[in-house]
């Protein structure tokens, strides 16, 4: 699976517009294209819910800056039915000490894909978390391109996924740890858990490396739903049902768990029970 | 407590035990002993009820009631309670959160600060660290001889009436097997029984088991005297045919 084209990521760039008809097909109609700026020195939560509309093609764009020395808290929230074929672009700016804190958590959907691309200027830090879950038949999507083009940036992602029902996950985590990134780190880590026979989830970790003051390290493991853990916990008292609940939301947890308030990790507890 | 009748089990068409006989009664430890392979571990699951394990014969019956259908997690709730030699890791799950889940299903009355307190002593007795707790079930946080510790953990918080335990010497040093020992011998009353499963000698010492089975090749060859246990595992297991 290719990078696409469109993941040049530089401020002024002419991509940075972006134009899903000439990527995704003119079926694609961009309905939204919105901006985040936090202003300088300042630190703020928000919670982006991207609710599903009742057009079945769509595309969103949305940009976010992060102005010098500021930290954000970004949680994105989203759940498909699934006749809904979406698209999400989220062109993200790091300014020099600022950082972002990404939350993403996206459920279902035929076609219900994220596309992250950030610039990280020095001293900045963006990390993303999150959880892409598709029982519905569909395919859930997380793609990122991280771009270090300047000295002691860090990045760090921790994406996860649970493909059920002949459904399909895919992360796409891609980093460049340019000539100029003296001093960055960057760290991917991807989980998944494929819940029967017939779904499956991909991932694509990569770290291009260009520099030799970089640090980084990426991993991703895939486990199947594993019959001997349920009879595990089934020895131990607990029924089937509970048992494989068990196992499929403690393995979620380990994204949900990251989010720093309860209420809203309460609300992605109960986006993804069941 | 525990009558097992002329059982035999089969796992994808292969014969694993043939003719299995035991009774057990409250107060007692059973130790069974044999080579590897020879259908110990087999035993303990056939009576934990492992879904894959299918009798073919017998009975298994457990405080008057036959257990022989029953899916595992009825059993556990009758009061069967099995170690596993191999403990699964659970991604995400820490140790205290499981304890609440089975205590929640078993529908104990305790109140959490009770339960984490009683937890909390336990692990103090296991010689665990006082953040075991919060600790998650994977190779990455505990070692292999704290997933053992662990298994008794939950069952002295889940307080079954059977107790079977499966090789939990293996992966032990011997200040742990110390440790494990004592709490083993104190968990066994005149109300509880045991099932111990192992070839090692130190734990046998410790235990006394009231009786003693070797298992050859899926076959149950019982034995009087319960002492003869460590002459056996020195001589090897080849005066079995």
């Amino acid at each position: 699976m290719a990078i696409h084209s469109f993941l040049k990521v530089e401020k002024g760039d002419p991509d940075w517009q972006f134009s899903p008809e000439r990527y995704f097909g003119k079926e694609f109609k961009l309905i939204d294209a919105s901006t985040i700026e936090l202003a300088e020195n300042q630190s703020n939560l928000m919670v982006l819910r991207q609710n599903p509309t009742e057009k079945e093609l769509l595309a969103k764009h949305l940009k976010i800056n992060v102005k010098k020395d500021s930290n954000l808290d970004l949680i994105i929230l989203n759940e498909l039915t699934k006749n809904l074929q979406q698209i999400f672009l989220y062109d993200v700016y790091v300014e020099e000490g600022a950082g972002l804190n990404l939350g993403i958590f996206a459920k279902d959907g035929k076609f219900n894909k994220h596309i992250i691309q950030v610039y990280l200027e020095n001293e900045s830090e963006f990390n993303a978390y999150g959880l892409m879950s598709n029982s519905v038949g569909g395919d859930t999507e997380i793609i990122t391109k991280i771009i270090h083009q300047h000295s002691d940036s860090r990045s760090n992602q921790v994406i996860l996924g649970t493909a059920d029902n002949e459904s399909q996950t895919v992360f796409q985590g891609m980093t460049v740890l340019d000539k100029n990134s003296d001093g960055s780190e960057a760290n991917i880590e991807c989980f998944n858990m494929i819940l029967d026979e017939k779904s499956r989830c991909h991932s694509k970790p990569d770290i291009y490396v260009d520099n030799n003051t970089v640090r980084s390290s990426l991993g991703c493991t895939t486990e199947s739903l594993n019959p001997d853990k349920i009879y595990y916990l089934q020895s131990k008292g607990l029924d089937f049902y509970s048992a494989k609940n068990a196992i499929i939301s403690s393995f979620q947890g380990r994204a949900i768990d990251i989010i720093p308030y309860e209420d809203i990790k309460e609300e992605v507890k109960q986006l993804f029970s069941g | 407590m525990l009558t097992i009748k002329n059982t035999s089990a089969v796992i994808d068409a292969i014969e694993l035990l043939n003719d299995i006989s035991i009774t057990i009664n409250p107060g007692e430890i059973h130790a069974i002993i044999g080579p590897s392979r020879s259908g110990k571990s087999s035993l303990a699951h056939l009576i934990a009820g492992h879904p894959l394990l299918i009798q073919t014969e017998g009975s298994i019956i457990f405080n008057k009631k036959n257990i022989s259908k029953l899916d595992a997690e009825d059993r556990a709730s009758l009061g069967i309670y099995t170690t596993f030699q191999n403990p699964p890791e659970i991604l995400g799950l820490t140790n205290l959160k499981l304890v609440k889940m089975l205590l929640k299903a078993k529908k104990d009355s305790r109140l959490d600060q009770t339960i984490e307190e009683d937890y909390s002593k336990l692990c103090e007795l296991f010689e665990m660290s006082k953040n075991h707790g919060n600790t998650d079930i994977d190779y990455d946080s505990m070692t292999p001889s704290e997933f053992k510790k662990n298994e008794l953990i939950l069952m002295m918080m889940l307080n079954p009436k059977l107790a079977i335990i499966d090789e939990i010497d293996l992966e032990l040093d011997d200040d742990d097997l110390d440790i494990v020992g004592a709490a083993l011998k104190n968990f066994v009353n005149n109300k509880k029984a045991m099932l111990l499963i192992t070839n090692n000698k130190t734990l046998l010492d410790m235990m006394s088991p009231t009786h003693l089975h070797v298992i050859v090749k899926g076959v149950i060859k019982k034995q009087d005297d319960a002492t003869l246990y460590k002459r056996i595992i020195e001589d090897g297991y080849s005066q079995f045919p």
